[in-house]
C-alpha cells in the first residue's frame, strides 16, 4: 500500500504531499512566532523605560552570527540545486557547510551569549533609595539633550556586576534569592517541630530542609541554622548574608556617571571593575571581606536587598521582562535551529534516509532536501527579524 | 485522458491491496499508522475523558446544590477521598464527629478548572474532529490512507503524552490546575507556585504542581493537534479519489477541512502563551504578572513569594488565550455540524438543502472567528473603538451561523424521515443549536456582555452549543458509523431511551442556568451561591433543579456505555456494506474496511447526497455509480 | 513508487517544478546575489541602528505625522529593512516567487491572521476606556 504523490506532484493541484505539508507547518510556525512577537510588543509597551535595557547583547558577535546564518540558507539551496542536477558530491559539500553553519550558530548561543547572561549579575535600586547608591548610578546633574535627567526622564537605577561562577557561587545564590525577614525565617525553622506523629514530622522536616535549600546560602549556615541551640549573633549573620549581596566587580559603565544621550552601550564589550579601584573606601555601602580561600582582604559592594525592587539577580529571565522574551525566543529559535541540523545531518549522512537515497530515488531525496530547505529558511526570517529587535533596536 | 489518470492513480491497489502482511496485535491496535485505528483511538480515549470529565461536574453540582456543606453519599465520600486526597476532599464535621467527605473550595477550583479542560480539549476535539475526521473523512474521499500515516501516529501518541500528563497532574501535591480551563493570570502564575507548602505541608515541585503540568499537557495537546491538522488539509488536498471535485465533497469533509485551518492557525498563538507561561511559573519571569502584584503568602512558610520584575500583562494571556479559544468553539462545532449534515441527508433521503451556501457560510465563518476573540474581553477596559469592532464582527459571525442551522432545517422539508437513533440526535441538535446559538448574540453587545459576562447565563449559553449540540452531533455520529467500524448495529431500542432520556435531562440541567445568570448568579462560586445569598435568593433553588438534571443525565449515559461494549459482541449484525443506504464513499468499503481501505479502484461520478433523485431506480445513487448506460464516461476533472 | 504524475496532457501542469532544469545555473548566480544583497542589508540594519532618527529634524517630522517618536522611529526602520530582508528570503530562496496560489492561499490569510493578531492588541492597548486605570499602572 502506497500513498500517493509522496514524490510527483499530483497534477491537479500540482503539489506533492510534503510539499503542501511544510507549507502548511510554516504557516503554524509564522502563528506560533507571531505569538510570541505580539509578546515582545506587549512587554515593550509595558515595560518601564528604564528596565528595557538596551546594548546588553554583543552586536559584533550576533552580527557574525546572522552572516552564518544567511550563509548557511545560500547553501542549502546550492544543495537543493546540485541534487537537481544529480551531482552528489557538491550536494555533500554544501549541505555539509549547512549543518556546520547551523551547529556553529548553536555553539555561540551556547558556549558564550545565553552562560554570559548566567555570570552576569544585575540589580535596580528603589528609587527612594537611589541617593545611597549614588557613587555607582552617577545621576547627579547629567541633563539629557531633551532637558531631563536620563533616558525618557528616569534615572539610571541600575547597577550590574560580574559573577565569577567558580568563586562566587554563594554572591550568585544570594543574589538570586528575595528579601527574607527574619519571621518567615524563624516559620520555615518551626516547620515540624512540635509534630507528635514521627511519619508526619519526618515529611515535614524534610519540607522544611528543601526550603532552607532554597532561601539560605551556605550549606554550612544551613547546619548552623538546624542545630539547636542557635547563638542569635550567628543567626543574625546568615541572615546578614541571605539577604545582601556582596560584589567585588561592577560594570565599567557603573563607576561613570550616566549619560543618557549614549545610553547605547553598542560594541561594549562589559568591562569589570574592582570595587577596591573605585575609591569608595568610606562610602557606607562599601564593605571589607577577607576571601574565605585565599585569606585576602578585598573591598565589596555590599548592597541591602530592601533598597531593590524584585528585579535582582543574574541575568535571567527572572530579572526583567526583556530577559524573558530574549530567553523565550531565541531559546525557542535555538531549538529549530538544533531541529533543522538534526534533519540534514541524517540526509547528509550514508544511509538509507540519507544520501544513500540517491541512488534509488534521487527525485526523492531532492524533495527533502527542498522540504527542509524551506524550514530552515523560515528559521532564518525569524532570525532577521529577532536580531534587530533584541540586539539594536 | 483524466479517464487514465483515475485508474492509473488506483490501480495498483489490485496488486498491492492482499499482499500486505498480517501485522503483530501491537502494530495492529496500539503503534497503527492506519487512520482508522487511530481515529478509534482518539474517539476511545476522548469519550473516556468525557465521562471523567462529567463525573468531575458530578460532584461539583452536588457542591453547588448542596450549599458546600453536605457530605456525598457515604462509601462515595471516602472512595473520593482515597483517590484524589486531602487537597480536593475534605472531612465534613457535625457536633465535632466526621459525617463523611465533601469537595472542598480549593477542591472545586480543580475540578472546574480540569472539567472545562477535558471536556474541551481531551473530550470533544479529540473525538469529533481527531476520532471521526480520521475515521470518516480519508474513507469519503475515496483515499487509502492518511497523507502522512506516521505523522498521524505521532498526533495520537503527542495527544496521549499530554493525557498522561493532565491525569497525573491530580496526584501531585496541592493537586491539579485550579484557574480555569482559561487559565487566567495572574492567578494563573502563582497558583500553587513551585517552592510552596500545600495544605498538608507537602513541597510543590518545579515541575510537579497542577499549574505547570496543566501548561506542559497543553503544549503536547496543541502539538498534535498542528501536527493532526497539517494531515487532515494535505489528506484532503492531495487524496481526493479521481472525480472527487470540490464541489462534490461531502460536507462532513467540508467541516473537517475549515476546521483543521482554524487549528493550525489559531493554536500556535495558545502555544506560545504557554511557553511564556511555564517561563512564568518555572522560571520567574512575570510575563502575564502585573507590577505590584499583591499576594497572600499564607501558602508560603518562607514567605517566598513570586518574583516579579514588573511590565507583564495578564491582558496579554487573555489575547493570546481568545485567539485561539474563539476559533475553538468552532472547532468544537464544525464536525457537528458536518456529522448531522450527513446523518440528515442519509435519513431524510433527500439532498442537503444549499449546499453551496453551507460551504461558503462555513468559509465566512472561520475566516470572521479570528477577528472576533475579544468579545470575551469586554470587561477588561477595552475602548469604545475595539469594543465596537468586535461587537460588529460577533454580530456579523452570527450570519453564517444562522444560514448553516436555516439549511439544516430547510433539509428536513419534504423529506421522508427515518427516525432511528442517529436522526434523533440530529434533530434534536437543530434546536439546541438554535437556543445555544441566540443566546449568544445578546453577549455580543457590550452594554449586555458587562452585566452578564462570568454569570451563569454565559454557562448556560456554551453548555447549550457543546453539550445538547455537539455532544449530540457526537452521539449521533456513533450511532450512524457505528456499523461501518464494527459490522454491527448498536441497540436501537437502548439508544432511544439514551436518546429521550438525555434530551429531557440536559435540558432540566441547562435551562435554569439561563434564568439563574440573569437572576445574578456568577460562575465558580463553589457554594452555590450561599455567600451571596442576600442578591440571588429567588434563583437559588434552581440549583438543586440544575443537579437533578446532571444526575438523570448521567444515568442515561450508562445505558450509552452498555450499549456500546454490549453491541460489539452482540449487536444485530449489518445486512451489507451499506446497511443505511447512504450515497457517500465510506459506504463502498467492506465491513469493517480493511488495511487500504477500498477493495476496488474508486472513481467519483457524482454529487455527496444523490438522494430520491427523480428517475433513478433505487432512492439513493452512490458517488461511486457511473451515470446509467456510460459507465466509461468522462467525470469531471478533478479540482 | 506512485508515479502517476501522467503528464504533460494536463493542463495544470504548466506550473509544475520540472520547468527549472533548463536554467540551472542561472540560478545559482540569482542565489548567490540574493545572499549578497542580505549581507549588504545586515550591514546596513546594524549601521542603521547607530543613528539617532529622532534628532534628525526630517525623519522626526516625518514620523511625528503617524505619531511615532523617540526610539519609535528607530524600530519601524529597523522593522522595514527587516522585512525587506524577509521578502528576499521568501521569494527566491522559498520560490514564492513561482509558486501557485494552491501555497499562497494559506500563505496570505495567515498573514492577514497575523497582522491582525498585531494590529488589534496593539489597538485594544492605545484605546482604553478614559480615566480607568486597567492598564498597567
Ligand atoms: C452564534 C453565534 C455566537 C455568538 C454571537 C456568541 C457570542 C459569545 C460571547 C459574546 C461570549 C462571551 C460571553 C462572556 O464571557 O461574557 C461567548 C462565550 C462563549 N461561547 Fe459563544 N457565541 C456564539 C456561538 C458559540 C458556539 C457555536 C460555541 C461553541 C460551540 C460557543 C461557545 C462559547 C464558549 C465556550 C463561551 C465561553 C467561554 C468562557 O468564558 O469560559 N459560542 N459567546
Ligand atoms: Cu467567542
Amino acid at each position: 500500500m502506497e500513498i500517493p504523490y509522496t514524490v510527483r506532484p499530483r497534477p491537479d493541484t500540482g503539489l506533492a504531499n510534503p510539499k503542501l505539508g511544510i507549507w502548511l507547518f510554516l504557516a503554524s510556525e509564522v502563528m506560533l512566532f507571531g505569538g510570541l512577537f505580539a509578546g515582545y510588543i506587549f512587554m515593550r509597551l509595558g515595560a518601564e523605560p528604564w528596565m528595557w535595557p538596551k546594548g546588553w547583547l554583543n552586536v559584533p558577535v550576533g552580527t557574525f552570527n546572522t552572516f552564518v546564518l544567511i550563509l548557511s540558507s545560500v547553501t542549502v539551496i546550492l544543495a537543493w540545486e546540485s541534487l537537481k542536477l544529480r551531482n552528489l558530491r557538491a550536494y555533500k559539500v554544501w549541505l555539509a557547510v549547512t549543518w556546520i553553519c547551523g551547529l556553529l550558530f548553536l555553539t555561540i548561543k551556547l558556549s558564550y551569549e545565553w552562560p554570559a547572561k548566567f555570570h552576569h549579575f544585575g540589580a535596580y535600586i528603589q528609587k527612594t533609595a537611589a541617593e545611597k547608591y549614588e557613587p555607582l548610578l552617577g545621576n547627579d546633574k547629567h541633563e539629557g539633550k531633551d532637558g531631563h535627567i536620563g533616558r525618557k526622564g528616569y534615572p539610571r537605577l541600575f547597577i550590574g556586576g560580574h559573577l565569577d561562577l567558580e568563586n562566587d557561587k554563594d554572591a550568585m545564590k544570594a543574589s538570586s534569592v528575595p528579601f527574607i525577614p527574619e519571621a518567615n525565617l524563624n516559620s520555615v525553622l518551626a516547620l515540624g517541630k512540635d509534630e507528635k506523629d514521627p511519619a508526619k514530622q519526618a515529611k515535614l522536616f524534610h519540607t522544611r530542609d528543601e526550603m532552607l535549600k532554597q532561601i539560605v546560602v551556605r550549606e554550612a549556615d544551613i547546619i548552623a541554622l538546624k542545630a539547636p541551640d542557635l547563638d542569635p549573633k550567628k543567626k543574625a549573620e546568615i541572615l546578614h548574608r541571605m539577604n545582601t549581596i556582596s560584589v567585588h566587580k561592577v560594570d565599567a559603565e557603573n563607576a561613570k556617571p550616566y549619560d543618557p544621550d549614549n545610553d547605547k552601550a553598542h560594541f561594549v564589550p562589559r568591562d569589570q571593575v574592582l570595587i577596591s579601584d573605585l575609591g569608595l573606601k568610606d562610602s557606607p555601602i562599601v564593605h571589607s571581606v577577607k576571601d574565605a580561600k585565599t585569606g585576602k582582604e578585598d573591598q565589596h559592594l555590599i548592597i541591602d536587598k530592601r533598597d531593590l525592587v524584585a528585579g535582582h539577580g543574574p541575568l535571567v529571565p527572572k530579572l526583567n521582562t526583556y530577559l524573558a522574551t530574549y530567553f523565550m525566543i531565541t531559546g525557542l529559535h535555538g531549538a529549530h535551529v538544533l531541529a533543522g541540523c538534526i534533519c540534514f545531518i541524517y540526509f547528509w549522512l550514508p544511509i538509507k534516509g540519507g544520501s544513500k537515497l540517491f541512488y534509488t530515488n534521487p527525485e526523492q531525496l531532492c524533495n527533502r532536501i527542498e522540504v527542509s530547505g524551506l524550514f530552515w529558511h523560515l528559521v532564518d526570517l525569524i532570525w532577521i527579524f529577532v536580531f534587530p529587535i533584541f540586539y539594536l533596536l | 485522458m483524466a479517464q487514465d489518470h483515475a485508474h492509473d492513480a488506483h490501480g495498483h491497489h489490485d496488486d498491492h491491496g492482499h499482499d500486505h502482511h498480517e501485522l503483530g496485535f501491537w502494530r495492529k491496535w496500539v503503534f497503527s499508522t492506519d487512520h482508522k485505528v487511530i481515529g478509534m483511538q482518539y474517539t476511545v480515549t476522548g469519550l473516556a475523558f468525557l465521562f471523567f470529565g462529567f463525573m468531575l461536574m458530578l460532584l461539583m453540582r452536588w457542591t453547588i446544590a448542596k450549599g458546600g456543606a453536605e457530605p456525598l453519599p457515604t462509601g462515595l465520600g471516602e472512595l473520593m477521598f482515597n483517590i484524589f486526597g486531602d487537597d480536593v476532599f475534605t472531612a465534613v464535621m457535625k457536633d465535632g464527629k466526621q459525617v463523611g467527605y465533601t469537595l472542598s473550595s480549593q477542591g472545586y477550583n480543580v475540578f472546574g478548572a480540569m472539567h472545562g479542560t477535558i471536556m474541551v480539549f481531551f473530550g470533544i476535539v479529540p473525538i469529533a474532529m481527531a476520532g471521526f475526521g480520521n475515521f470518516v473523512m480519508p474513507l469519503q474521499i475515496g483515499a487509502i490512507d492518511m497523507a502522512f500515516p506516521r505523522l498521524n501516529m505521532a498526533s495520537f501518541w503527542c495527544f496521549f503524552v499530554s493525557c498522561i500528563f493532565m491525569v497525573a497532574s491530580f496526584f501531585v501535591p496541592g493537586s491539579a490546575a485550579k484557574s480555569g480551563w482559561t487559565n487566567y493570570p495572574p492567578l494563573a502564575g502563582i497558583a500553587d507556585l513551585p517552592g510552596s507548602v500545600d495544605a498538608s505541608g507537602d513541597l510543590l515541585g518545579v515541575w510537579t504542581n497542577g499549574g505547570t503540568l496543566w501548561l506542559l499537557g497543553m503544549v503536547f495537546n496543541i502539538t498534535g493537534s498542528l501536527l493532526g491538522s497539517i494531515n487532515f488539509i494535505t489528506t484532503i488536498v492531495q487524496l481526493r479519489a479521481p472525480g472527487m471535485t470540490w464541489g462534490r465533497l461531502p460536507f462532513f469533509c467540508w467541516a473537517q477541512f475549515i476546521t483543521a485551518y482554524l487549528l493550525l492557525l489559531a493554536f500556535p498563538p495558545l502555544e506560545s502563551a504557554a511557553v511564556m507561561n511555564l517561563f512564568d511559573r518555572v522560571f520567574g519571569s512575570s510575563f502575564f504578572q502585573p507590577t505590584g502584584l499583591v499576594v497572600t503568602q499564607a501558602a508560603t512558610a518562607a514567605g517566598i513569594v513570586p518574583h516579579y520584575s514588573g511590565g507583564g500583562s495578564p491582558i496579554l494571556w487573555q489575547h493570546l488565550f481568545w485567539f485561539l479559544a474563539h476559533p475553538e468553539v468552532y472547532v468544537l462545532i464544525l464536525p457537528g455540524i458536518g456529522m448531522i449534515t450527513e446523518i440528515i441527508a442519509c435519513n431524510t433521503r433527500k439532498p442537503i438543502w444549499g449546499y453551496k451556501a453551507m460551504v461558503g457560510a462555513v468559509f465566512v465563518l472561520a475566516f470572521l472567528s479570528f477577528i472576533v476573540w475579544a468579545h470575551h474581553m469586554y470587561m477588561t477596559g477595552m475602548g469604545p473603538k475595539v469594543s465596537a469592532f468586535f461587537q460588529t464582527t460577533t454580530i456579523m459571525i452570527s450570519v453564517p451561523s444562522v444560514i448553516l442551522l436555516t439549511a439544516l432545517l430547510l433539509s428536513l422539508w419534504g423529506g421522508s424521515i427515518r427516525f432511528n437513533t442517529p436522526m434523533l440526535f440530529a434533530t434534536a441538535f437543530l434546536p439546541m443549536f438554535g437556543i445555544g446559538g441566540l443566546t449568544g448574540i445578546p453577549l455580543a453587545f457590550n452594554a449586555i456582555d458587562l452585566y452578564m459576562h462570568d454569570t451563569y447565563y454565559v454557562i448556560a449559553h456554551f453548555n447549550n452549543v457543546v453539550a445538547p449540540v455537539t455532544i449530540f452531533a457526537i452521539f449521533a455520529g456513533c450511532y450512524h458509523w457505528y456499523p461501518k467500524a464494527t459490522g454491527r448495529f448498536m441497540s436501537e431500542f437502548l439508544g432511544k431511551v439514551h436518546f429521550w432520556g438525555s434530551l429531557v435531562f440536559i435540558n432540566i440541567l441547562f435551562f435554569p442556568m439561563f434564568i439563574q445568570g440573569m437572576g445574578g448568579v456568577h460562575r465558580r462560586w463553589w457554594d452555590g451561591g450561599l455567600t451571596y445569598k442576600g442578591t440571588v435568593e429567588n434563583v437559588l433553588h434552581l440549583n438543586s433543579w440544575s443537579s437533578w438534571g446532571a444526575w438523570g443525565l448521567a444515568a442515561f449515559q450508562l445505558v450509552f456505555v452498555f450499549n456500546f461494549f454490549y453491541s460489539i459482541f452482540r449487536g444485530k449484525k449489518v445486512p451489507n456494506d451499506n446497511p443505511w443506504n447512504a450515497t457517500t464513499l465510506e459506504w463502498d468499503t467492506p465491513t469493517p474496511p480493511p488495511h487500504g481501505n477500498f477493495t476496488k479502484p474508486i472513481t467519483v461520478y457524482r454529487n455527496a447526497y444523490e438522494y430520491s433523485v427523480p428517475g433513478a431506480e433505487k432512492d439513493f445513487t452512490p458517488q461511486s455509480e457511473p451515470p446509467a448506460g456510460t459507465p466509461a464516461a468522462q467525470p469531471a476533472p478533478a479540482h | 513508487m506512485s508515479d502517476h504524475s501522467t503528464p504533460a496532457e494536463h493542463k495544470h501542469d504548466a506550473h509544475g517544478h520540472e520547468g527549472h532544469h533548463g536554467s540551472l545555473m542561472s540560478h545559482s548566480k540569482v542565489y548567490l546575489i540574493i545572499g549578497a544583497l542580505l549581507f549588504i542589508f545586515t550591514v546596513i540594519t546594524v549601521a542603521l541602528s547607530y543613528i539617532d532618527f529622532a534628532h534628525i529634524g526630517i525623519f522626526k517630522w516625518a514620523f511625528g505625522l503617524v505619531g511615532l517618536k523617540g526610539d519609535g522611529i528607530n524600530i519601524v526602520i529597523g522593522l522595514i529593512v527587516a522585512t525587506f530582508k524577509v521578502c528576499l528570503v521568501g521569494a527566491w530562496f522559498m520560490h514564492l516567487k513561482q509558486e501557485t496560489m494552491q501555497i499562497w492561499r494559506p500563505l496570505l490569510f495567515t498573514f492577514f491572521f497575523v497582522f491582525a493578531l498585531f494590529m488589534l492588541f496593539v489597538l485594544a492597548y492605545l484605546d482604553p476606556i478614559p480615566s480607568s486605570s486597567h492598564w498597567f499602572h
